[in-house]
């Protein structure tokens, strides 16, 4: 580098350290101007902000707005983001949540009980989401590709999976929340919220769906996910399952979109 | 010069020339717009999307774009930082070359700006010491980017909130028309005149808006844009928040620029607080008549210097 080139360099790093520290003098910018670095300061942080705001809207709903732009903005300085897609941005604001909650409950502020931790699950339900909705585009299986084939056949398939599911296993009911709040003026009045949920996020084409699970159409899944024919994964889940009827956890996999088509390319 | 910009088709350079016709009048495509523009299908010159909003592997905002290929795209990117300490991240730039492969723009842009460092992303547009060291590297990231498309690119003047100091910068500072010619002339590249930008920056740093317009090379002006700013009181500075309808200053400063270089395709920029597409429609429509009146302007112009 020629020594301009690194002058140009070192400015430029002093220019993003100013975006962090409200009042520091940065060199180069004319005294009177100083103060007009907060233009930048404000625009940085306000629409890293508001990117997560668009990307956790129930999050942000649950915890309330004030309470959500804290935990943005100490996201936001924590994890700059590392590429310019605002759509892959703030995807570990879980982990921030979970340890601010955390933090609250150890110092006493508030009690564990009265500190919604549920919305960390919803927080990675809302990633999730926003993942499935980008996610590349594949031709979902529709069951009834299967009804021209034999049974022997049937059982030796294997499945492969679209590239937008995601399956998550959850500490709280999080899709039952999160249908809540798709109205104005939601309340978890009457809701058990301490129920494990796994939950099944697809895109089928373009609309995003969540299907929840029971433990034995889960692992069903898992088998399926990792490879194992149908025959196998069958055989599995009678030994875990002996009461579960294949069948019926079959059928909304098979229609949930989280399998391709079986003649794509894979 | 203008006459290639016009057309679809190669320069000599063998580069892609923007391609939108001269009296095009488009908006800002927003997603809750989508399904209003599919059923009701304005006459729109083009429609502008943000380079980065479209990088998603598939999904609906691809679905989206094919959906309204009826109308000519321009692809307008706020991520490249063309103006950084560095060469372009390659990563970056190849995203930008799939979407301009899938999508096949008539324009594609970018800031005279830089938004990332060290590997973290601003989400902003961050303020260029204009000095010839800058020159050098964002002419050099220029020819890369437009190399690595295939086409000429057309390059934003962003809005300024400061002024910089040169003496502790220890490097001369070049007036931004300057630096733009410069630009123009080592890259070929075009220029986006975002017209809001000028006045804002005008106010803000003290210079002559009409001046600096006059600095502009016509033939090179392949785009102008149209914004609405914000006041903030406390610094008095004027803010492009993309947030407001254009000011009528600015439609001032605009109809008095194409009068006198003529009509280019123009965008309505509306990004924050975005209202119901009839009032975008609207922005264009007066944008429209002013490119109407100015050929008018023109052509009697013309009529009177020839009966002279």
């Amino acid at each position: 580098m020629t020594s301009s080139a690194q002058d140009l360099s070192h400015w430029q790093q002093a220019f993003v350290a100013a975006l962090a520290e409200p009042d520091t003098h940065l060199p180069g910018i004319e005294s009177g101007h100083q103060q007009r670095l907060d233009v930048y300061r404000n625009n940085v942080w306000a629409s890293l902000i508001a990117a997560l705001e668009e990307a956790y809207p129930v999050t942000r709903q649950v915890l309330g707005e004030r309470f959500f732009a804290a935990l943005a903005h100490d996201h936001a300085r924590q994890h700059l983001p590392d590429s310019p897609l605002m759509m892959d941005y703030g995807h570990g604001l879980a982990d921030t949540l979970q340890v601010t909650l955390t933090t609250l409950a150890e110092s006493g502020r508030a009690t564990r009980d009265r500190l919604p931790f549920y919305a960390v699950d919803l927080a990675q339900l809302e990633v999730a989401r926003r993942e499935a909705y980008h996610a590349a585009d594949a031709r979902a299986l529709v069951p009834t590709q299967l009804s021209q084939l034999a049974p022997e056949e049937v059982m030796a398939l294997r499945f492969a999976s679209h590239p937008a599911a995601r399956l998550l296993h959850l500490e709280y009911c999080v899709l039952d929340i999160w249908q809540r709040h798709q109205q104005p003026q939601a309340t978890l009045v009457g809701l058990d919220i301490n129920q494990p949920q796994t939950l099944l996020v697809t895109r089928p084409a373009f609309d995003v769906q969540v299907l929840p699970l029971s433990v034995a159409g889960a692992r069903l899944l898992e088998e399926l996910i990792a490879g194992e024919a149908l025959g196998d994964a069958a055989a599995t889940l009678a030994e875990h399952y002996p009461e579960e009827d294949l069948g019926l956890l079959l059928a909304p996999l098979l229609s949930s979109g989280v399998f391709i088509a079986l003649d794509s390319e894979h | 010069m203008r006459d290639q910009l016009q057309t679809a088709g190669r320069s000599t350079s063998g580069r892609v020339q923007p391609a939108l016709p001269d009296m095009a009048a488009g908006i800002s495509l927003k997603a809750q717009h989508v399904r209003e523009l599919m059923s009701s299908r304005p006459a729109l010159g083009f429609l502008e999307i943000h380079a980065e909003n479209y990088m998603g592997a598939g999904g609906s905002p691809h679905a989206r774009l094919d959906a309204l290929q009826g109308y000519p795209l321009s692809i307008h990117g706020v991520g490249l930082s063309l103006a950084s300490d560095r060469p372009l991240d390659r990563a970056h730039l190849a995203r930008l070359k799939t979407l301009c492969e899938r999508h096949t723009p008539a324009s594609v842009s970018e800031h005279l700006a830089w938004a990332g460092h060290s590997g973290h992303f601003y989400n902003d547009l961050l303020p260029v010491p204009l000095t010839k060291a800058m020159l050098a590297r964002v002419a050099d990231n220029l020819a890369q980017l437009q190399d690595t498309l295939g086409r000429q690119v057309l390059i934003e003047n962003p809005a300024h909130y400061l002024r910089f100091d040169a003496h502790e910068l220890g490097a001369e500072l070049i007036p931004e028309t300057l630096f733009l010619n410069e630009l123009i002339e080592r890259s070929g590249c075009g220029l986006l005149v975002d017209v809001n930008n000028v006045f804002v920056s005008a106010h803000n740093i003290g210079i002559d808006p009409a001046a600096w317009l006059e600095a502009i090379p016509a033939s090179a002006v392949g785009e102008i844009h149209l914004a609405g700013h914000i006041a903030d009181e406390r610094e008095s500075l004027l803010i492009d928040n993309h947030g407001a309808p254009v000011s009528d200053d600015v439609w001032a400063l605009y109809a008095d620029f194409i009068n006198r270089i003529g009509s280019r395709p123009t965008l309505i920029e509306w990004d924050t607080q975005v209202p119901a597409l009839e009032v975008l429609l609207g922005q264009a429509s007066r944008a429209e008549a002013l490119m109407q009146e100015s050929r008018v302007h023109t052509a009697s112009h013309l009529k009177a210097e020839s009966a002279r």
